[in-house]
């Protein structure tokens, strides 16, 4: 008699474990899979805006060539077997150098996570090199001088600049 | 000086040209590795406003 109490003691036992064990292992597939997917949507998100800014990247520099191949082609290209080329070349307006986009690198840092390392700093290195803009003392009223210096790299200082304007006979902004 | 610095901004712009171009190439490159399922922005062409005409305003 006493086994058979036993017995049912025990099997009533092992139901309850085997059942808590089962409502455990759902709760836990459950909780699973409610994390896998948010991590897939995270992923695809991420993906999303990745390849956002990669498109976004791509365009501006897209578009800062076609800007540099329509003055290649519209102001040096037709002067440049000219004998003097260096005073017929067409003035380029500011807005011709200084309208182009530039990267929101903060979209672009993912690419530090991949092998792809370099491309940001490559990136950095097109975009700053290409469109410095040197400070408006060197702003000169000489617009080619001002394509010179003032769209690409700011090698030479204001005061190589001013030797140039006067060696020209161009007007000089006047020092304040 | 002046044609110093005018040799200098043509060979700077013809080297900006070709280095944006190569930027674009690897950019591109490391997209479709990266994203191989995705579509980016492919330039077939960086020129196609040639065939406009310059508006002459433009002209200083």
């Amino acid at each position: 008699m006493n086994i058979s109490i036993g017995n049912q003691d025990s099997l009533e036992w092992i139901q309850l474990v085997v059942s808590s064990f089962i409502t455990l292992i759902a709760v836990f597939l459950g909780a699973w899979i409610a994390f896998r997917f948010e991590v897939n949507r995270d992923a695809r998100k991420d993906n999303r805006r990745h390849v956002s800014a990669i498109n976004r990247t791509i365009f501006s520099f897209g578009a800062a060539t076609n800007k540099l191949l329509m003055i290649k082609m519209q102001a040096i290209d037709p002067i440049r077997n000219h004998p003097l080329y260096f005073l017929e070349m067409r003035p380029l307006l500011d807005e011709e150098l200084e309208s182009v986009t530039s990267i929101v690198f903060d979209d672009m840092n993912f690419n530090l996570e991949t092998e792809h390392r370099n491309l940001l700093m490559e990136l950095f290195v097109e975009q700053e090199n290409k469109y410095h803009i040197c400070d408006s003392e060197t702003a000169v009223e000489t617009p080619l001088l001002r394509n010179a210096t003032k769209a690409f790299s700011g090698r030479y200082s204001s005061c190589q600049h001013d030797r140039s304007c006067d060696d020209r006979g161009a007007f000089r902004k006047p020092a304040i | 000086m002046i044609k110093e610095l005018t040799n200098d901004a043509i060979n700077r712009i013809d080297e900006a040209i070709e280095s944006h171009k190569k930027a674009i190439e690897n950019l591109n490159k490391a997209a479709k590795q990266l994203y191989p399922n995705n579509i980016f922005i492919k330039f077939v062409s960086y020129d196609k406003l040639e065939s406009q005409p310059v508006n002459e305003s433009d002209d200083v």
